[in-house]
């Protein structure tokens, strides 16, 4: 049993890595992802679940997340991004977006009470460098370049289908990180064996596999059963789950997984940069807690 | 009308009846009988059956319906689990692998609730290494004669029926020499002793066997076939009461209701661990039992589990230890449980080792 279906993954795997590469809109129009927002039949879910989890495998990107968060916003998005977060400063408003923000027709800015729209060449670069700029990165913008919108700033329901895109490539990112890990663990010899030959070893990654099972279950009942609390959940799971099993990972690779030369690094940096948009994993587990959430039992029938 | 449709206006019309099982119930005698009583009327009305195959009594359907079942319960918060969890422990493997004719009467007296079932695996030599387990069945005429002793065997003490895995090759066999039988309690010979436990209950017992006669029919598949058994029994344990284990959990984790901040880790936990039964469940439906993965949805029932009652001793203060007042019993009875949830059913280390071993495939541990 895999997840996502595996013939999706690879269709998705190889729209990523077009020579030249189109991993922009043209991946997304390629996978159709913008017939599926609504994710109603397995094929779409599937195309959905495929693109997300492909990004963090292979550590591409795609406008897919920004695009999803105009979604939330506008009626009629074309190919709008919007941002993740924003902050003011003087007479700029600091964001923190996609790179493929500026590739796209609109941008949607999403300010802490409000949304505005603008064109995206008035985005600026603001430089300084996020954990990894592929996911976000910060941008200026000229505050009288933004023009309001009659549009509700996006709530947790709006939230639904960003959180579950970003979890699906959180789960991506470090199940490869952690299959890494498994086969550095069979190769790699120490004391006339391979390490995998250590109990220790073993229930380390023994672990690591439990924290992503649970993680790719959990992305795949979201997906079927999408609500606003369980993308919550998801996002809140994502982050704790892909946090740890990266560290696992991290542990089995010890000083080689910890060179700026070994990927194991960008690995993490995915999985930390997702994150930290739309809701850390701590604030989020916080949230709930203080609500006193209790998850909705999943349907079964 | 769906399953779960017709079930839910039937548990709504029949509160009033329903409600001697839902009353809060201090001790372990109560809630025993309230399950009872609660899994009578689900016969009577049909629904117990619902979910298993004519061949042995049941109305058809799949796994499914029976966590549909599970769900409905807990949602007009009626008890799950209980002695009655082995109607998803050993139930499901018992229905594939007996014949029919042997199965179906102990399975209908555990479905009406009056004639429970226990596993007998363990033994005083045979915990984690299960396959070194001792007690013999040998044949004799045209049936088999059992000598030895189980132990942890969970509800014996209350049990009609034990499913024994006993020894019909050699020692030197290991698991290949093991068979399955079905073995009636009250038959000469066996004596069973519970063992009053750190929580307060007696769950647990030790099952004696003292050249105790089985019939022929008594034995589940065949000869030697008994370690398959055992696994699909152990993977049951793990998904598909896992699932119904879930259920409980969620309730008490709600009434709980807990409004601080690291509540929110025990609803993560409880959502992952929902997402991983349920699609164990699904797979059990479909006619697969889980094999070594099964061990995944028991790590995460093991954190799950003590992490809730982490919070609920530590929200609920010292009073849950020191006073019996209203249900601060009921809790720190679930508190003492949940420290052994990482030892039944195959320890957390066993389970690390089955994953490491099976799933990631680095094969047998080699001994230093």
């Amino acid at each position: 049993m895999t997840f996502p279906d595996e013939v999706f993954l690879a269709a998705a795997t190889a729209a990523l890595d077009l020579d030249p590469p189109g991993w922009d809109w043209d991946v997304l129009d390629s996978l159709e992802l913008w017939s599926c927002t609504g994710l109603g039949d397995e094929d779409e879910r599937a195309g959905f679940a495929a693109l997300f989890v492909a990004q963090g495998e292979t550590l591409r990107s795609t406008a897919g997340l920004s695009a999803l968060m105009a979604q939330a916003v506008l009626t009629h998005p074309g190919r709008a991004a919007a941002t993740y977060g924003a902050r003011s400063d003087g007479h700029d408003i600091v964001v923190h977006a996609a790179p493929e923000v500026v590739h796209a027709d609109l941008a949607v800015i999403l300010l802490p009470d409000s949304v505005g729209t603008a064109d995206p060449a008035a985005l600026r670069p603001a430089g300084g460098a996020s954990i990894d700029p592929a996911v976000v990165s910060t941008w200026r913008i000229d505050r009288c370049d933004v023009t309001p919108i009659e549009a509700p700033s996006p709530d947790d329901a709006a939230l639904t289908l960003p959180r579950l895109a970003a979890a699906l490539e959180m789960l991506g990112a470090a199940r490869r990180g952690f299959e890494l890990a498994c086969t550095y663990a069979a190769d790699r010899r120490q004391f006339g064996r391979p390490i995998s030959d250590f109990q220790a070893v073993r229930h380390l990654l023994a672990e690591g596999l439990v924290h992503v099972r649970l993680l790719a279950d959990a992305c795949a009942l979201t997906l079927e059963q999408p609500t606003t609390d369980r993308a919550i959940l998801l996002k809140a799971l994502a982050g704790r789950n892909g946090r740890a099993a990266l560290q696992v990972a991290q542990q089995v690779f010890g000083g080689i997984g910890f060179t700026a030369e070994h990927v194991l690094h960008r690995h993490q940096a995915r999985v930390l940069a997702l994150d930290a948009v739309l809701g850390t994993s701590a604030q989020l587990t916080r949230q709930l807690g203080l609500a006193g959430a209790v998850p909705s039992t999943p349907r079964l029938d | 009308m769906t399953f779960r449709a017709e079930l839910r206006s039937w548990l709504d019309a029949n509160t009033e009846e329903l409600e001697p099982c839902r009353a809060p119930l201090r001790t372990f005698d109560e809630r025993l009988t309230a399950l009872r009583r609660l899994q009578a009327h689900l016969w009577d009305a049909g629904w117990a059956s619902q979910g298993w195959p004519t061949a042995v009594g049941g109305l058809g359907g799949t796994a499914v319906d029976r966590a549909v079942l599970y769900d409905e319960l807990t949602r007009h918060r009626l008890p799950v689990g209980g002695p009655l969890e082995h109607v998803e422990i050993l139930a499901p493997p018992m229905v594939v692998h007996g014949d029919p004719d042997v199965v179906r009467g102990p399975l209908r007296s555990l479905l009406d609730g009056t004639g429970l079932w226990c596993q007998g695996f363990s033994e005083p030599d045979a915990g984690s290494d299960l396959a070194a387990l001792r007690t013999r069945a040998e044949p004799l005429g045209d049936g088999f004669r059992v000598n030895g002793a189980k132990i942890w065997t969970s509800w014996a003490g209350v049990a009609k029926w034990c499913v024994l895995l006993a020894r019909t090759g050699t020692l030197e066999e290991r698991h290949r020499g093991l068979s399955v039988f079905f073995v009636d309690l009250d038959t000469p010979g066996v004596t069973v002793m519970p063992i009053r436990q750190a929580n307060g209950t007696d769950e647990l017992a030790e099952v004696h066997f003292d050249d105790v006669l089985l019939d022929r029919g008594a034995l589940v598949g065949r000869i030697g076939g008994g370690w398959q058994i055992a696994m699909d029994i152990l993977a049951c344990e793990r998904t598909s009461f896992a699932w119904l284990r879930h259920l409980h959990l969620r309730e008490r984790f709600a009434s709980l209701s807990a409004h601080v901040d690291r509540a929110g880790e025990t609803a993560v936990d409880l959502f992952a661990l929902g997402c991983t039964t349920a699609a164990s469940v699904r797979r059990l439906a479909r006619g697969t039992f889980a094999g070594p993965e099964a061990a995944i949805c028991k790590v995460a029932l093991t954190t799950t589990e003590q992490r809730l009652f982490d919070l609920a001793l530590e929200t609920a203060g010292p009073e849950l230890l020191l006073d019996d007042r209203g249900d601060l019993a009921r809790w720190r009875e679930d508190y003492l449980f949940s420290r052994i949830v990482s030892v039944y059913g195959g320890t957390r280390q066993m389970q690390l080792s089955t994953l490491s071993r099976f799933v990631l495939g680095f094969g047998p541990e080699p001994v230093s």
